[in-house]
C-alpha cells in the first residue's frame, strides 16, 4: 500500500501577490547596509520564555532555600541530642558517672506556694493596690 | 547567471554582483526550503532574511571548494534547523510543543491550498526527528541526489538513505494511521 502519492510533491502552498520581486529587492538592498533593519525586526527578542525560565529559577531558588532550611533545622534538632550527650558526658562526675543516667521521680510536681507569688510580685515592682488585692484574695 | 559564474565573479572579488545573481537564482528557491520546514509564510520571510546576511558575510569565505548550490543550501538549512530547535526551547519554555504548534500552524495556514491529503502529509512531516525531516523534504519535494545532501548536512550517503527510509516509514505510518492508504 502506498500513502505518498507522486501529487503530493506538487507545491500546495501560496505566497503574497508579487511576493518573490518584493523579496529579491529586499534582499538585494543586503550588501548597502539597509540589512540593518531587517535585522533588527528579525533579531527582535520575545522575552517571554526568559522570563519564564528566570521565574523558573526564581521558584527553583525559593523552593530549594525552603527544602534547606526545613532540612538543616531538622539536622540541627537531631545534631544537639549529640551535643547534649557531650554535654552530659562533660557533667559527669569521675567518681559516680552513672550518676548521670539517674531518673528524677518527675510524679511531684513543684508547687508555687502564695508566699512565691508575693515575693514575685513585690521584685517585679507591682503597686501597692495590687498587692493589697492578692494580699486580700488570699485572706478570704 | 550559472553556479559557475557566479563562482567567478566571488573569486574575482565582485562580491555585490555576485550576491545579486545569488539572490535572482536561490531566493524563490531557498523561500520554499525554508517553508517546507517552519510552516509559516512570515517565518520563512525573517529567516531568509537572515539566511541571506549570512551569505553576504559569508561570501568571501567561499573559495570555490565545494559547489555553490550545495554551500548556500547548507547554510539554509543548518539556519532552519537551528530555528527549529529554538522555537522547541521556547515552546518547552511555555510547557507546551512544538508539535502541537506545527499542527496549528498547519491547520491554520491561510496560504495553504492542498488537500487534506496534503495537510496529513505536512503533518507527518513536522513530527518527524531534525534530521530525517530534512533529508525528507531534500529528497522527497526537491528530489536533490544524495550526493549533495551529503555534502549540504556532512554525513555519508549511506547514512542519508538509512534516514530517509526510515524518515519514509514513519510518513506511510502515519498516513496510514490518518487518512488510510491510496493504492
Amino acid at each position: 500500500m502506498e500513502t505518498l502519492r507522486h501529487d503530493d510533491r506538487h507545491n500546495f502552498h501560496e505566497v503574497p501577490e508579487g511576493y518573490f520581486e518584493d523579496l529579491r529587492v529586499r534582499l538585494s538592498s543586503i550588501p548597502q547596509g539597509s540589512g540593518h533593519a531587517v535585522r533588527e525586526r528579525s533579531g527582535r527578542l520575545d522575552l517571554t520564555p526568559y522570563l519564564a525560565l528566570a521565574a523558573c529559577f526564581a521558584i527553583l531558588f525559593v523552593v530549594g532555600t525552603a527544602i534547606l532550611r526545613s532540612t538543616g533545622s531538622r539536622m540541627e534538632s537531631a545534631g544537639s541530642w549529640d551535643a547534649d550527650e557531650e554535654v552530659y558526658a562533660d557533667l559527669a562526675s569521675a567518681d559516680q558517672p552513672y550518676m548521670m543516667w539517674q531518673e528524677y521521680d518527675t510524679t511531684e510536681e513543684d508547687v508555687m506556694d502564695e508566699e512565691d507569688i508575693i515575693d514575685y510580685l513585690i521584685e517585679s515592682g507591682v503597686s501597692a493596690e495590687v498587692l493589697e488585692m492578692m494580699e486580700n484574695q488570699m485572706l478570704k | 547567471m550559472t553556479d559557475r559564474e557566479i563562482a567567478i565573479l566571488i573569486s574575482g572579488g565582485r562580491m555585490e554582483e555576485a550576491f545579486n545573481e545569488l539572490v535572482k537564482s536561490y531566493s524563490e528557491r531557498l523561500y520554499w526550503h525554508v517553508r517546507r520546514f517552519l510552516c509559516s509564510h512570515e517565518d520563512t520571510d525573517d529567516l531568509l532574511q537572515e539566511i541571506f546576511m549570512k551569505v553576504w558575510t559569508a561570501l568571501p569565505s567561499f573559495r570555490g571548494e565545494s559547489q555553490l548550490f550545495t554551500w548556500i543550501y547548507r547554510i539554509a538549512t543548518n539556519e532552519a534547523l537551528n530555528h527549529l530547535q529554538k522555537m522547541k526551547v521556547r515552546q518547552a519554555l511555555r510547557f507546551s510543543s512544538i508539535d502541537s504548534m506545527m499542527e496549528d500552524r498547519i491547520k491554520d495556514d491561510p496560504w495553504f491550498n492542498g488537500d487534506e491529503a496534503q495537510r496529513a502529509l505536512s503533518k507527518a512531516i513536522q513530527k518527524l526527528p531534525a534530521r530525517q525531516k530534512a533529508v525528507f523534504l531534500m529528497r522527497y519535494y526537491e528530489e536533490i541526489p544524495y550526493e549533495d545532501i551529503s555534502k549540504i548536512m556532512g554525513i555519508s550517503t549511506g547514512a542519508l538513505k538509512a534516514s530517509y527510509h526510515l524518515a519514509r516509514e514513519k510518513v506511510q505510518g502515519y498516513l496510514l494511521k490518518e487518512i488510510g492508504g491510496e493504492d
